[in-house]
């Protein structure tokens, strides 16, 4: 397993007032020296690619929405398994989503890279226990 | 070839082609297939008017025998255009069809020379199809043979507008379904689209208010804007609350003790139970037990009992019992309270309409009673209630057991 950056943290949503609260709320707990954000999976997924190569460029821990244009949530997950220098990277992720569908998170938990589902608002709480869940 | 029966044993085999059947229906098919045997037709069928009334859809083709498969055709240049837009409703061409019609080809490469076709019309006297026999030879009893399909004709006419009528009412019934799934698609959408940005604004103020960005007179109107956000938050919860209760995947069936219930219900009603000063009785000795989706009766339980407070009497602390008892094989709750009560003669059919309230103070959205009678009856039970005004309300309901 490569070990990407803990001091690094991507919040993945097409929301811009979302991800506006969800930096202020990771500022907040001062466990992080930076915070990457991305309007949907695609996009992501594009500076993860670009980045496979020097794990100090990659964030550990991502927040990742459902429901995005492009490449959704679930997509997302998909390709990071596909692609060869992602596939055993050490993301750890945690949903939050404002659907609380038991399919929708009975489909997260069968991704291993899924540590939590988070139904939103987003919470210092909530990033802590990402952060513990290992 | 009729000829060899009598007319006693004709009449008997038209009875049972035009008698009213004894229970349930007669295919068109059975019904063609009695006649074109009783006729010795080579080939006999039933159609219908399509496109621009210029072309017929066979419904059956009976042939010796067997059934072929349905056509589609022109009536351009064939004795049917006679039968339906000829002046005479019944056409025929005893060994001459082929003479009167030399372009239509079919009857050339089957070899028909006598044709018989009537016009079937609805019950609004329209000209919608026809019903037409061919044979090989010439009848020697035509007459008997014309007569007998004017005869029946209006059986299979009959025959025909009951069709219609299904297929009219499967479409409407295929139509109505579709509108209610998109209703409720819609209203998934809607309620799931609206919660993000509710749960940005309420994070927002929250900023707003721990940096102490609201100045000293505007505190008011800063309030009141997170009321606001609050009860929309409300509203969003209990239609997503609704939409759960009738997404069946989301059951889970358990074997429950009401005593239990109850009294998880006191942990997550406490505020609302301590501020009211609300007393809760409970008799369960009858029927201790119900086999119900957990969620389910957990949201009926919730929702009869915070409504019973949210329209307490102002006058009195509430009092709410609940009691259980077997009716049949099914499971009767009986929740009692001494609240407001409702005048059933003003607003009876509406009590558990989306979005009803009956009183100007509470804080209702209106959705319990629709949430409840929504899991009531999406489990085959019932509910129902009696009330009275200033004295207090009982709902019955009635849980399907297990």
């Amino acid at each position: 397993m490569i070990q990407p950056n803990a001091k690094l943290i991507a919040v993945v949503d097409d929301d811009t007032v979302f991800q506006f609260i969800a930096k202020r709320i990771i500022e907040s707990t001062a466990r992080f020296e930076r915070i990457l954000a991305f309007a949907n999976g695609q996009v992501a997924l594009e500076y993860l690619q670009e980045n496979a190569g020097s794990p100090d460029m990659l964030p550990a821990y991502i927040l990742l929405d459902i429901n995005m244009p492009e490449l959704d949530g679930f997509g997302f997950l998909g390709e990071l398994d596909k692609h060869n220098g992602l596939s055993d990277v050490d993301f750890r992720i945690a949903i939050l989503s404002s659907s609380n569908r038991q399919v929708d998170i009975d489909r997260a938990r069968l991704h291993k890279r899924v540590r939590e589902y988070f139904e939103k608002p987003v919470s210092a709480d909530k990033i802590d226990a990402l952060v513990q869940a290992g | 070839m009729l000829s060899a029966l009598s007319s006693g044993q004709i009449c008997r085999e038209i009875a049972a082609i035009i008698a009213p059947e004894q229970s349930g229906s007669v295919s068109l098919q059975s019904l063609l297939k009695k006649l074109g045997d009783l006729l010795q037709a080579d080939y006999i069928f039933v159609g219908e008017r399509v496109g621009e009334g210029d072309m017929v859809r066979t419904l059956a083709i009976y042939n010796n025998g067997t059934f072929l498969d349905n056509i589609e055709y022109s009536l351009r240049g064939t004795p049917c255009d006679m039968v339906l837009n000829g002046s005479t409703r019944t056409c025929v061409y005893n060994g001459t069809v082929q003479d009167f019609f030399p372009k239509d080809c079919m009857l050339q490469e089957m070899g028909m020379v006598t044709y018989i076709g009537t016009a079937l019309l609805n019950s609004r006297g329209e000209m919608v199809g026809l019903m037409s026999m061919l044979h090989g030879d010439s009848f020697t009893d035509c007459d008997i043979a014309r007569d007998i399909i004017d005869m029946v004709a209006q059986r299979f006419a009959s025959e025909l507008d009951a069709l219609h009528h299904q297929q009219l009412l499967e479409h409407t019934t295929a139509q109505l379904l579709k509108s209610y799934s998109d209703m409720e698609h819609f209203t998934y959408v809607a309620a799931h689209d609206l919660k993000a940005p509710v749960i940005n604004i309420k994070t927002l103020l929250q900023f707003l208010e721990s940096d102490n960005a609201i100045r000293e007179d505007s505190i008011d109107v800063f309030q009141q804007v997170g009321q606001s956000v609050k009860s929309l938050e409300d509203t969003l919860r209990s239609l997503n609350e609704v939409l759960l209760v009738r997404n069946s995947e989301t059951k889970e069936w358990k074997q429950h003790l009401f005593m239990d219930e109850i009294e998880k219900l006191k942990q997550s009603a406490a505020r609302i139970i301590k501020d009211s000063g609300a007393t809760i009785c409970t008799d369960f000795s009858e029927a201790p037990e119900i086999w119900y989706p957990k969620a389910q009766l957990q949201s009926i339980l919730y929702n009869l009992v915070s409504n019973a407070i949210r329209f307490r009497h102002p006058g009195r602390a509430p009092k709410i019992t609940l009691k259980t008892e077997y009716s049949n094989k099914n499971i009767r709750l009986k929740v009692t309270d001494n609240g407001l009560g409702i005048d059933l003669k003003l607003h009876g059919s509406k009590m558990f309409g989306l979005f009803r309230r009956f009183h100007r103070h509470g804080s209702g959205k209106g959705l319990g009673l629709y949430v409840v009678k929504s899991i009531v009856e999406s489990n085959e039970g019932s509910i129902t209630l009696e009330s009275e005004v200033n004295k207090g309300t009982t709902f019955i309901l009635t849980l399907k057991g297990q």
